[in-house]
């Protein structure tokens, strides 16, 4: 229990001061919201002052940062200057199109990925096992965006699959199966881009794990009291490889809202990669400072998890946690 | 000889890793020995003889590479012919062995009672409650006061001779025939080795089960054994009855060896005086004599000990003797 | 309890005292998720003298806080509390930095050759390492290594073949070779014979005994096994829970033991020596 309250504790100081670093940079970057209008000969010095000073961007950076953290804890993350509407909401409803889109691809990643990684170990040497290694280091070796705008490219050309957006432009008009089935094929390119990606990471590390944890004592001295080879792999093999397997499902987790940005961008999906890249680049702080929050937050909450989880697995985490002086 | 309660025949036994360059290694090399059914029957060597390879053996649990010939006949079959599932279901149910190190040998992530409860699952098809119970009766046996709290205890919370015990236990779970032990003392304090032996010698008396002890200890034999082997360089030198061996060893190897035993400072030896140890070391595996393979380090050698391999001669009707003392 | 100091000398000539250990105390702090943590004593309290030359065994079973003595001596470990006296300084609770000069008096030994080496450095490697550090030459480096070889009794045609490829006994000559290296007055041999063959154990005990009367070593010897120590230690300390509870002269303890936990671990020692020479009647 104090192993699990001394990760929580560490990820509130960790929030902390992730905002605050925030601030500090987007402080140090050149540049803000209200430099075009300056340039604008028909606006005056004035009204950009008064407008600056109504957004408090005139204030210190301490109190800047002092009254963003009071509103922040009160589940108010300030307004957007470009939107001209609250943050919080905005970055919500873009949030859960990012999140439907990471989860999808999250599950569908493992779920091909620990079957085909234990397939791979089981059989070292096999076709499978040669197939993954040649794939995944083909994959790897590719840059995502490359990897994105060919498939982009493939898509377009045979028409397959519809491209940008969520849903067709008369969605509203269908059944709700009819609606399903629309976003789903909208959702089909930008998760199968992040699944091949993902997969080639993820099952050679799920392979290698496996086939340490084979070739260890334990694991021959149950094969030799007769324990058949698929119970061996999922009782006696798979809880202790699922250790590091673990660690790494925990940085899936974390990157469940920042992962996707060069995706969503490329295949024009809703989600908060093109509106934070939009943000950025024309400086609306808080959408700015909301957004990275956002996805720090969600970093944190992802590896916390991820300890916790190991916690449950791993009989030995629970006692090194306990011995320690 | 072959005696009608023959439970294991091992007939020209060879098993051979193949090498980088050219001859591949014979870690046992034409090992002959029957065993018959309640019997304990020791074999004594050092490491690198090649028994524990001899223990693999029998059940098909050395590496892929490791390449088997001769007979391994159990109750009839021969264990080297074996389809994949009719191994499987002779590991664990007809034949059990005991690995060397208990830390090493058990799953660091069970329960000690699900350890035990997956060899009842592999081979009996037991309910979960029977499969419980019947864990529990086991644990009583192996000398557990309070089995259920060592039920749900994992490995790192027990000690070197729990873990011990544990291992036995998963043993004996399907009242195997047959038991091998290698080497079950060597990673235990000494103080844990009479417990050890008479925990298996119990097992013998209630159980009828025969055991096969392997070991480089001539002290775990006495009082224990039947009959014992001794291995040097993967072949048996050297066979009688457990008393015979130990009393009144015949082949060099094994004398030397209880010159060692015996000199002990409950026997009068004082501090700091040499040991009689043996000069030299055992055989590389790799490369292969033309003669008698204890002969660089035997204090009796002779002229023919490097030109031919002895074979096993009959001083005594019962005890065979591979050495040119007792002929040729 | 009281606690026994075995500074005793034996037979004549100088015994200038070499190792003096006082109150040594290590603790260590177990407990789980649910309950409080608990400090446990692995060391509760720990006083014994060596003198130059001499062999002090400390016997126990697993548990009884030998190993950790071991290690506090080495000062690999910090001791919580206590003195450490080697040759008048007090090597207890120095930094790394002051405890460099002692690094090379004492020197030890562990039980595990395959894990306290790396499998894959070749022996030359292994028994240069103390040198490199202190920065000899390439040339030295090699005639002492190779030197050190043949005194152990290994050949130096075997300088180059990896550590994967020797045998256990083989390994703890290396061992052996290696804490030579630096020329050390104290051996701390922590189960150093534990897990060898009954023969090359038998070897391996004859090149202490060796190798101490060619350099004078002084060994502190910890193990489980008092049979063998009895063969090859002057003085023993038996531990139980933390204490040395049993100390004196190794013919003494053996023939007349007074603590339970001595009795049991000369019990089974006799036992196995007993059945043998049951078998064997009059000694071979």
């Amino acid at each position: 229990m104090s192993y699990i309250l001394r990760r929580v504790l560490r990820a509130i100081l960790l929030s902390f001061a992730v905002s605050a670093l925030c601030f500090l940079f987007t402080e140090m970057a050149p540049g803000s919201f209200f430099d075009e209008m300056r340039l604008n000969p028909q606006i005056s010095p004035e009204t950009i002052f008064a407008l600056r000073s109504s957004y408090g961007l005139d204030q210190p950076l301490a109190v800047r940062y002092a009254r963003w953290v009071k509103a922040a804890l009160h589940a108010d993350l300030g307004y957007s200057i470009a939107y001209n509407m609250p943050v919080r909401p905005l970055l919500w409803s873009r949030a859960k199109n990012t999140l439907l889109l990471t989860v999808s691809a999250l599950a569908l990643t493992w779920l091909i990925s620990v079957p085909l990684g234990v397939w791979a170990a089981n059989r070292r040497g096999g076709w499978v096992d040669k197939a993954v290694a040649l794939g995944s280091s083909f994959v790897i070796s590719v840059p995502e965006l490359v990897i994105a705008v060919a498939l982009l490219a493939l898509v377009v050309r045979w028409r397959i699959l519809p491209v940008g957006g969520m849903m067709s432009a008369d969605s509203d008009a269908f059944s709700t199966l009819a609606k399903v089935q629309d976003l789903a094929r909208h959702l089909a390119l930008p998760v199968l881009i992040l699944v091949l990606c993902e997969i080639a990471i993820i099952v050679r590390h799920v392979r290698a794990s496996v086939l340490e944890v084979l070739g260890a004592t334990y694991v021959q001295a149950a094969r030799g009291l007769g324990v058949s080879q698929g119970r061996l792999l999922f009782r006696h093999v798979l809880p202790v490889a699922a250790n590091p397997a673990i660690s790494l499902l925990g940085f899936s987790l974390a990157g469940l809202l920042s992962g996707s940005l060069i995706v969503e961008v490329i295949c024009g999906w809703p989600g908060l990669g093109p509106l934070l890249l939009e943000a950025t680049l024309s400086r609306d702080l808080y959408l700015v400072i909301g957004g990275i929050m956002f996805s720090a937050l969600f970093m944190i909450g992802g590896n916390l998890v991820a300890d916790i989880m190991l916690i449950a697995v791993d009989p030995r985490i629970r006692k090194e946690g306990a011995d320690a002086r | 000889m072959v005696g009608p309660r023959d439970l294991l025949r091992i007939r020209d036994l060879a098993v051979m890793y193949s090498a980088e360059e050219g001859v591949p290694i014979r870690a046992v090399d034409g090992v002959s020995l029957e065993i018959c059914a309640e019997e304990i029957v020791g074999i004594l060597g050092e490491s690198g003889c090649g028994k524990s390879t001899l223990a693999g053996a029998l059940l098909q649990l050395l590496a892929p590479r490791a390449k088997c010939e001769g007979e391994i006949l159990f109750r009839g079959r021969d264990l080297l012919n074996l389809s994949a599932a009719e191994l499987r279901s002779v590991r664990g149910r007809d034949i059990a062995l005991i690995p060397q190190d208990p830390a090493l040998s058990l799953n660091p992530v069970m329960t000690a009672g699900s350890l035990i409860g997956e060899v009842l699952r592999a081979h009996l098809p037991l309910g979960a409650e029977r499969r419980r119970e019947r864990v529990m009766g086991l644990l009583r046996e192996v000398g557990f006061d309070r089995p259920e709290e060592i039920y749900s205890a994992y490995t790192h919370q027990l000690s070197g001779g729990q873990r011990q015990r544990i291992a036995i236990a998963q043993a004996v779970a399907c009242r195997p025939a047959l038991l091998v032990a290698d080497e079950p003392t060597s990673k235990l304090d000494a103080t844990l080795q009479s417990e050890v032996v008479a925990l298996l010698s119990q097992i013998r008396q209630q159980h009828g089960t025969t055991i096969l002890i392997i070991s480089h200890d001539p002290a775990l034999f006495a009082g224990f054994a039947d009959r014992i082997a001794v291995m040097y360089a993967g072949r048996i030198v050297e066979v009688g009855k457990s008393v015979e061996i130990l009393g009144r060893p015949l082949h060099p190897y094994t004398q030397a060896l209880m010159r060692i035993a015996t000199s002990s400072v409950a026997t009068g030896a004082r501090a700091n005086m040499r040991l009689p140890a043996i000069a030299g070391e055992s055989p590389n595996p790799g490369c292969i004599l033309e003669g008698c393979r204890f002969e660089p380090r035997c204090p009796e050698r002779m002229q023919v000990c490097s030109q031919r391999y002895p074979q096993a001669f009959l001083p005594e009707p019962t005890r065979p003797v591979n050495c040119f003392k007792y002929g040729g | 309890m009281p606690t026994y100091s075995p500074t005793y000398s034996s037979g004549g000539g100088s015994s200038e005292s070499l190792l003096r250990v006082t109150g040594l105390c290590k603790r260590y702090t177990r407990g789980s998720l649910w309950r409080k943590r608990v400090a446990v004593a692995a060391v509760v309290s720990a006083d014994f003298g060596i003198s130059r030359g001499q062999t002090l065994a400390l016997v126990g079973e697993s548990g009884s806080g030998k190993s950790t003595v071991a290690r506090c001596v080495a000062r690999i470990e910090r001791p919580d509390a206590g003195q450490i006296l080697m040759q008048g300084a007090d090597i207890a609770q120095l930094a790394a930095a002051a405890l460099l000069p002692f690094r090379c008096r004492i020197q030890m030994v562990f039980q595990d050759a395959v894990t306290s080496m790396n499998p894959r450095f070749s022996a030359l490697e292994v028994i240069e390492e103390p040198m490199r550090i202190r920065r000899e030459t390439v040339h030295d480096r090699r005639d002492r290594a190779r030197a050190l070889m043949i005194e152990v009794g290994l050949s130096p045609d075997w300088m180059h073949r990896s550590i994967s490829n020797f045998s256990g006994g083989q390994r703890q000559r290396i061992a052996l070779a290696r804490a030579l290296t630096m020329r050390p007055q104290l051996l701390v041999l922590d189960e150093a014979l534990t897990g060898l063959d009954v023969s090359t154990q038998a070897q391996i005990a004859n090149l202490l005994i060796d190798l101490q009367a060619a350099h004078r070593l002084t060994y502190l010897l910890i193990s489980h096994d008092l049979a063998l120590v009895a063969r090859l230690a002057d003085l023993i300390g038996v531990m139980a829970e933390g204490r040395i509870v049993e100390a004196g002269p190794a013919q003494q303890i053996v023939s007349d033991p007074e603590h339970p936990a001595t009795k049991k671990l000369l019990a089974s020692a006799k036992a196995a020596a007993g059945k043998l020479t049951r078998i064997t009647g009059a000694s071979l």
